[in-house]
């Protein structure tokens, strides 16, 4: 990842040498810091509200009753985890709390069901059918509530911060139902 | 990120990438080239893109609505294998980066297509 960035700063430094925009490149020097600050604020704020909403949720049994709900859904998706309870769990509990878009808080639960997912794996170097069909779930999850970026809209005035939902839910549904399928098929056609 | 988001944009280079995908559609507005290609590999980057585009459009111009559903639409597919698959040690990954990408792409597809058809 590293790698990648420092690639990137290197190009973006010689062309804006070549294109003699070295006043814009020292700007944006002296300019990030500030920029970020104005960046990270509204999310911390946001997000540390929502990680309250989540504990809430987590106390009165609302995010269980969510997990439960999952379950069955899970069982379809996961055919080598059906007795595994435990590690279904954290799954769900995964999935849930990216659907309100904590991809931080949702981490923990996501990293406890690989860990449980590679004691069971014979080949320990190579992925399960299991640990690839979680992470599509996981990259390609539903996101309900995308907390971040309604923060970002707040700050920048929009009029209405959440008009964007609908669309992003439909948009997600469809990236998780096509990376499902794709992962699903290509497991029956090497089980063939 | 932010940093090299607007190095980038600063030396122009994104309109470079911006004017390779540009004959597709008229409909999409050009600052969503760069977002859609920095999705899968920095969550960051992609958010400091759209703020970027609040700030030029606002939140509420096509653009702005369209970064905001293409962010909203998946999460950073990179990141998310490296970080569990190196979590327990996995080195072959098989076929993850392609489903994941693949899911990408749909997601982001669909998401420009619904907003060029809800808010334009």
């Amino acid at each position: 990842m590293n790698k990648i960035w420092s690639v990137l700063v290197i190009i973006a430094i010689i062309f804006g040498l070549i294109n003699n925009r070295i006043v814009e490149i020292n700007n944006v020097i002296i300019n990030v810091g500030e920029d970020t600050l104005n960046f990270v604020i509204p999310i911390i704020v946001t997000t540390s509200f929502w990680a309250g909403i989540l504990n809430v949720a987590r106390h009165n049994g609302v995010l269980a009753f969510l997990q439960k709900c999952l379950n069955p859904l899970l069982k379809f998706l996961f055919p080598d985890l059906k007795d595994e309870d435990e590690i279904l769990q954290y799954i769900a509990a995964n999935v849930v709390i990216n659907m309100f878009g904590l991809g931080f808080a949702a981490t923990p639960s996501g990293l406890k069901a690989m860990k449980l997912m590679q004691e069971k794996n014979l080949n320990k170097d190579t992925a399960t059918r299991s640990m690839v069909t979680f992470l599509v779930l996981n990259t390609a999850g539903v996101t309900l509530v995308a907390t971040n970026i309604i923060a970002l809209r707040n700050k920048y005035g929009s009029v209405d911060a959440t008009s964007f939902i609908p669309l992003a839910i439909i948009a997600t549904f469809c990236a998780s139902i096509a990376g499902l399928t794709l992962d699903r098929w290509w497991n029956y056609r090497k089980s063939k | 990120m932010i940093f090299i988001v607007n190095l980038l944009k600063e030396v122009q280079l994104f309109e470079i990438f911006s004017g390779i995908l540009a004959p597709l559609s008229k409909d999409i507005p050009d600052a969503i080239v760069p977002m859609c290609m920095f999705r899968p590999i920095s969550g960051g980057a992609s958010m400091a893109i759209m703020v970027d585009l609040f700030k030029v459009y606002g939140p509420d111009s096509l653009s702005g609505l369209m970064g905001s559903v293409i962010q909203g639409s998946t999460d950073t597919t990179f990141y998310v294998l490296t970080l569990y698959f190196s979590s327990v040690g996995i080195k072959k990954i098989k076929n993850a980066i392609p489903i994941g990408l693949f899911a990408d792409f749909v997601g982001i597809s669909v998401g420009i297509l619904l907003t060029i058809i809800f808010f334009k």
